[in-house]
């Protein structure tokens, strides 16, 4: 592809524009944790009404109330909060009393092996895709590749898990329903612990990937499409290069520079835990976390997973765009 | 080109519709001919107003109302026609001419056709569902039953005694009907009825058919009321940043740029579970996380038109602020709205449906495609006809839309 000796000088530019562009995504984390706390705690919903007795006396659930901070007028417990997240401490769980850092520290790592793999699953079935259908276009393939990607696309990822579960899991019983390891995972020897957490993440990875991967694969077939248009692919054709090194050395690399900010969007909101399918197969991932901490207005948990989260968003994001840059003199704007 | 060809033709998809809306109102007569009397019997009680009748207006009965008063219009507007031929209307405004315009270039028979139907049934579903969707009926024998197969509910008898001629009683007495979707008024067929689970029943032995054909109508309406008012808040907030001040600019886009930074499903999630319940705050909720890409479409749309001559014309025209927008801008921006539009309907659609089916979204007795594919995910191991029916729909439905909008955006930018 793109020789990594081209760009080495520009190394230190490229470290550089990516701090540049975190520090200009700064205001906006700001005004999500602003807004994230305001709006966890101003709607209605008090995390005491069922967590403290209502048979309890009123001075003791004062107590414990106090003992949380949650008698403070609103603008002291933001101010408290801020001074506590700036030495990296989000507070404790109202639920589990454990502290929020170290849940999302055991829920992070499962989000993001779910969603790295089902990342790379996307980008390899969309590649696939995509250059299946460019090897013929309008030919009988691309137009089936088309049509099914359409279907995949359209169906919400929760109903083909929901499918897939179905067929494969319940129908054929050939794979595991959920969770991200067997109950006695902690007995098995590591090999055997890998196999059993692969073997978990199969149908899960598939409900992410598989919908998505279509979706991709129609926005790499249209840009190699038109990047196959341009003339110095005629160019390249004309000087006799094979098909094979016309796709994979010009028209592919060209394509890619494009896809690569999409795939940034997508891999941002894939580590940030998928929400609906970590629910359906039971995964501990940010995902359930998340869920679990709004159904018992877990406050710190709550503002915690979600500015982890956006925090992720945001510098796939801002990786994506530098590395764009990094790629594409042309859209390199000094 | 169209309407000399129309008018030789023999209207046949007029024709089959009618005649499908002609053969809803024969199967389901007792039901519309029971709405009718309502209406009628309402109308009565109200004028003559004597009487106290608490539950007049109740939603278990003026669904029906609508769905009838629906079904009226509908047949009259497939019939005029028929039967009064003209060429079709030039009139309105310029941004509804280029709505129109937008979308007969979007017209694609098949994601229409689709569209079409399914928003009849949307709007016909209480005439349509076979059983009541809420009933349970005797769980012994209805739970989990598969497609096809056959269960018992049981009837009231509601019009068990003698002809009164007091109003108020007959029209308590329809509207019971109505509220329990009974066809029948006869005694004889009060008790146990057999009732045919053509989709198969739910864990509480409810009909899945039922549930799907009214799930559709809450579905339907939430995602596009909740699309219609993203699209207004977006594009006001769009019109504020490239009209407004320099302060709103950089507010607005910053706000943006927030709420865009907010995944989009925990702000969803998170703002639901507080709002939620209610069917408006899920609207709003829906709103409130939906209306950014709009917002940046119409700020990038207008950064490119303000440049134009025209509207550079027109200011030196002297044309005020409101006209320029009203006259220029917007109808400018319909096209490109017309487009996001769609995509909005199905984006809410799927937020809606991802929210029931964590169970934050509408709340359970009432179904909706979202919250019955959260419910069958408990019994997927026994039962999977539970999840099919609103899962194909929505995935239908949402195939449609991107359909639409995918030849839209080919036909507005020629």
């Amino acid at each position: 592809m793109i020789s990594s000796r081209t760009y080495a000088a520009q190394r230190r530019p490229i470290l550089l524009a990516l701090l540049l562009r975190l520090a200009a995504a700064v205001p906006v984390l700001v005004g999500m944790v602003i807004a994230v706390f305001f709006i966890a705690h101003i709607l209605p919903g008090d995390p005491f009404a069922h967590y403290v007795s209502p048979t309890l006396p009123a001075a003791v659930a004062e107590q414990a109330r106090r003992a949380f901070g949650l008698d403070q007028p609103l603008g002291m417990q933001f101010l408290t909060w801020v001074r506590h997240v700036l030495v990296w401490d989000f507070g404790v769980s109202y639920t589990t009393h454990q502290s929020v850092l170290s849940m999302i520290s055991q829920a992070l790592p499962v989000s993001l092996i779910l969603g790295s793999s089902a990342f790379i699953v996307q980008v390899f079935l969309a590649l696939t895709m995509a250059l299946v259908s460019v090897h013929r276009p309008g030919g009988r393939l691309d137009r089936l590749l088309s049509a099914g990607g359409m279907v995949l696309y359209a169906t919400p990822s929760y109903f083909f898990g929901i499918l897939l579960l179905a067929v494969f899991s319940f129908w054929l019983g050939i794979l595991p329903s959920g969770h991200w390891q067997s109950v006695d995972a902690s007995a098995l020897p590591p090999l055997v612990l890998f196999w059993d957490r692969a073997v978990h993440l199969v149908l899960p990875v598939a409900a992410i990937a598989i919908p998505r991967a279509a979706a991709f694969a129609r926005y790499l077939r249209s840009s190699l499409l038109r990047t196959l248009e341009r003339p110095f692919i005629l160019a390249a054709r004309s000087q006799g290069l094979s098909e094979r090194s016309v796709i994979w050395n010009h028209a592919l690399p060209n394509a890619l520079m494009s896809a690569i900010s999409l795939g940034g969007l997508e891999l941002g909101t894939l580590l940030t835990g998928t929400l609906v399918t970590e629910t359906l197969f039971a995964f501990p991932g940010m995902g359930r976390l998340t869920v679990a901490a709004v159904l018992s207005r877990d406050y710190p948990l709550l503002v915690g997973c979600t500015i982890v989260s956006g925090c992720l968003v945001i510098v796939a994001n801002s990786i994506a765009d530098v590395l764009h840059a990094a790629l594409d003199p042309r859209v390199r704007t000094e | 080109m169209t309407t000399a060809q129309s008018r030789r033709r023999f209207p046949w998809s007029r024709v089959l519709a009618l005649a499908a809306l002609g053969s809803l109102i024969a199967i389901r007569w007792e039901r519309f001919s029971d709405t009718l009397a309502s209406m009628a019997l309402t109308v009565g009680v109200v004028f003559t107003g004597s009487h106290e009748t608490p539950g007049l207006w109740r939603w278990e009965h003026t669904q029906f109302w609508l769905a009838t008063i629906t079904l009226i219009v509908l047949l009259w507007l497939l019939a005029r026609p028929i039967y009064f031929p003209r060429r079709p209307s030039t009139s309105g405004s310029a941004s509804m001419r280029s709505i129109r315009l937008a979308f007969i270039s979007a017209a694609n028979a098949r994601a229409a056709l689709v569209l079409c139907v399914m928003g009849s049934v949307g709007l016909l579903a209480p005439l349509l569902a076979p059983n009541n969707p809420l009933e349970q009926g005797d769980l012994s024998s209805n739970r989990l039953r598969p497609p096809a197969s056959s269960g018992w509910y049981q009837r009231g008898d509601s019009d068990v005694g003698v002809e009164t001629a007091d109003m108020v009683a007959q029209l308590q007495r329809v509207n019971l009907r109505l509220a329990r979707f009974e066809a029948t008024g006869d005694p004889e067929h009060a008790g146990r009825t057999e009732h045919l689970f053509l989709l198969g029943s739910d864990a509480v032995g409810r009909d899945v058919l039922s549930r799907a054909i009214i799930g559709t109508r809450t579905s339907l309406a939430i995602g596009i009321v909740a699309a219609f008012g993203a699209l207004l808040l977006g594009t006001i907030a769009g019109l504020g940043a490239s009209l407004g001040t320099t302060v709103v600019n950089r507010a607005v886009t910053w706000t943006t740029d927030v709420f865009l930074s907010i995944p989009s499903i925990f702000l969803v999630v998170a703002l639901a579970f507080f709002v939620g319940g209610s069917l408006w705050g899920l609207i709003a909720v829906l709103v409130l996380s939906g209306w950014m890409r709009t917002a940046r479409i119409v700020r990038g749309e207008m950064l490119h038109l303000r440049e134009q001559e025209f509207i550079q014309a027109a200011r030196l025209l002297g044309v005020s602020r409101i006209r320029l927008v009203q006259r220029h801008f917007l109808p400018n921006l319909v096209p490109v709205l017309a487009t996001s539009t769609v995509l909005l309907i199905s984006e809410m659609l799927l937020a809606e449906a991802a929210l029931g089916f964590l169970g934050f979204g509408v709340q359970p007795p009432l179904p909706s495609w979202g919250n019955m594919l959260g419910e069958a995910i408990t019994h997927l191991e026994r039962s999977w006809w539970i999840a099919a029916a609103p899962g194909t729909c929505l995935t239908i439905f949402v195939l449609a839309l991107h359909h639409t909008a995918e030849r839209s955006e080919a036909g507005t930018r020629f």
